[in-house]
């Protein structure tokens, strides 16, 4: 491995496509989903209230097992849980193959597959690669968050007509197989815990010669070694409190999207055209954000990225026609996933990196906790009033106050991107 | 919709939208749709495997 370091490219982006590969499949896989639906529906004459329910179930899963999974991250290192993720998340897709009733379905994707994501996630893969990064952590997390988008646009047309061609057991039997047989040799060959374990610098920094008189990297003055103290500090309750939010207004986009559209007059053909330039937009705003972000501080932007969201919402609501839409599509596309990296380099860099796998978790959770409640307000809402008018503008509101709290993080004072480096010890 | 924002499974109405006008689009039967993209998902990482081992090769 030692011959890897020394020249070309730095081991770190090797890191950030490994991980970028990981989250592409596993998340496409778990999007790809919604192509299954109506083929196991029509064979088992299952409704699509008990497929919400193994879908909200696995949200939920997923989100409370995260912090625990993070603290197994923190404990064994973000290289062995992922390869143990990878392979249960294939296993599982293969199981379903076999699915025979609902509650297998419920057992295998709503349970074993949703904690087993906690492990193959956006969330590890962000921190595995943080670790290797400092000045630009933004811009390689941004990149490796891409990959979620990416699984979508691929894999969920490549299920849909493999589903077409096949039938729906051998589409999974394919998606597993692919799953074990790709990303499991590239976790392993590739991924590695920190620079460290190579004798290498995070950035790709040289190392000081021995002997030399070389300052020492800065600390935060947050860092913790317990995950508990960060909770003592406003900053870890601010990222809880604005991923609350960013859960929010994801998901009960996600869920009250296409019933929204069509009660607005809009056919099906011009959603799913709105949807492509919603992907798009989101794989382009995940990958900008990073190099700003680490020119500009992390905090603006995060700021930044909520507020535009929460224009996109109130401009849904108030532009006549498709106008709505398509302004949604592109602003609110733009800042979908574009949080993930400005939150989780923050995260890093404000309380270290010995307990990035646990706090990020905490965070997730938040995040899925809001989600859940998003998705439960814009039912209840649609039900009472009659339009999405309420909770879309409650979104907006939220919005606001996210970018507010973001704004309010007091980065340059808490994040070690802004600390001095020390002058290194006498004689050393 | 598929909101690809950490996990969730996507509406099964709109990806059958999105596939119709993917068909309207490329023309392509089901086969050529899945040999392409196919090979995209394979060509990611022997390129990574590729690139790791040759500076692997090259540096040492």
């Amino acid at each position: 491995m030692d011959s890897a370091k020394r020249s070309g490219i730095f081991y770190g982006w090797f890191i950030v496509a490994a991980s970028f590969f990981v989250i592409m499949m596993t998340m496409g896989a778990r999007n790809g989903v919604g192509v299954f639906v109506l083929p196991m529906s029509d064979e088992f004459s299952w409704n699509r209230s008990i497929i919400s329910f193994a879908a909200a179930l696995g949200i939920l899963l997923n989100g409370v097992s995260q912090p625990f999974l993070g603290g197994l991250y923190d404990k064994v290192g973000g290289r062995k849980l992922i390869l143990y993720g990878v392979t249960v998340i294939g296993i599982t897709v293969l199981l379903l193959a076999f699915t025979f009733h609902i509650a297998y379905f419920i057992l295998v994707f709503g349970v074993i597959m949703a904690v087993a994501m906690s492990a193959g996630s956006i969330t590890t893969g962000a921190v595995i690669v943080s670790k290797w990064f400092q000045r630009k952590r933004a811009t390689a997390i941004g990149i490796t968050a891409a990959g979620a988008s990416v699984g979508g646009l691929v894999l969920v047309p490549f299920t849909t007509y493999l589903i077409e061609l096949l039938d729906w057991r051998w589409s999974w039997v394919i998606l597993g197989s692919l799953i074990l047989v790709l990303v499991l040799p590239v976790s392993y060959i590739i991924l590695r815990n920190s620079p460290a374990e190579m004798g290498l610098q995070p950035d790709g920094d040289d190392a000081p010669a021995p002997g030399a008189n070389v300052p020492v990297r800065g600390t935060a003055p947050l860092e913790v070694d317990q995950w508990r103290d960060a909770f003592r500090s406003w900053p870890m309750w601010q990222l809880c409190a604005t991923y609350f939010v960013c859960g929010f207004t994801t998901l009960i986009m996600g869920f009250h999207f296409v019933p929204n559209a069509v009660e607005s007059g809009f056919s099906p053909a011009t959603a799913a055209t709105a949807f492509g330039v919603l992907s798009a937009m989101n794989t382009i705003g995940v990958i900008a954000v990073g190099p700003i972000a680490d020119k500009l501080g992390n905090k603006t932007l995060l700021g930044t990225v909520y507020f535009f969201r929460g224009i996109g919402y109130v401009l849904l609501l108030t532009l006549p026609g498709q106008w709505g839409l398509w302004v949604f599509a592109i602003v609110g596309g733009m800042s979908w996933i574009a949080t993930v990296p400005l939150t989780t380099a923050l995260t890093a860099d404000i309380y270290g990196l010995k307990k990035v796998g646990t706090l990020s978790g905490m965070i997730f959770l938040s995040h899925q906790v809001g989600g859940s409640i998003g998705i439960q307000f814009g039912g209840i809402m649609r039900d009472i009033t009659g339009s999405y008018t309420v909770p879309f503008a409650a979104a907006a509101g939220l919005l606001f106050f996210a970018a507010v709290m973001a704004m309010l993080i007091q980065e340059r004072r808490y994040s070690v991107r802004y600390q001095q480096a020390s002058p290194a010890p006498a004689g050393g | 919709m598929v909101p690809l924002h950490h996990e969730a499974p996507g509406d099964p109405t709109l990806l059958r939208w999105v596939q119709d006008r993917i068909d309207h689009l490329i023309g392509l039967e089901a086969e050529g749709v899945v040999i392409a993209i196919g090979l995209v998902l394979l060509a990611l990482p022997v390129g990574i495997l590729a690139a790791y081992f040759w500076q692997r090769r090259s540096a040492g």
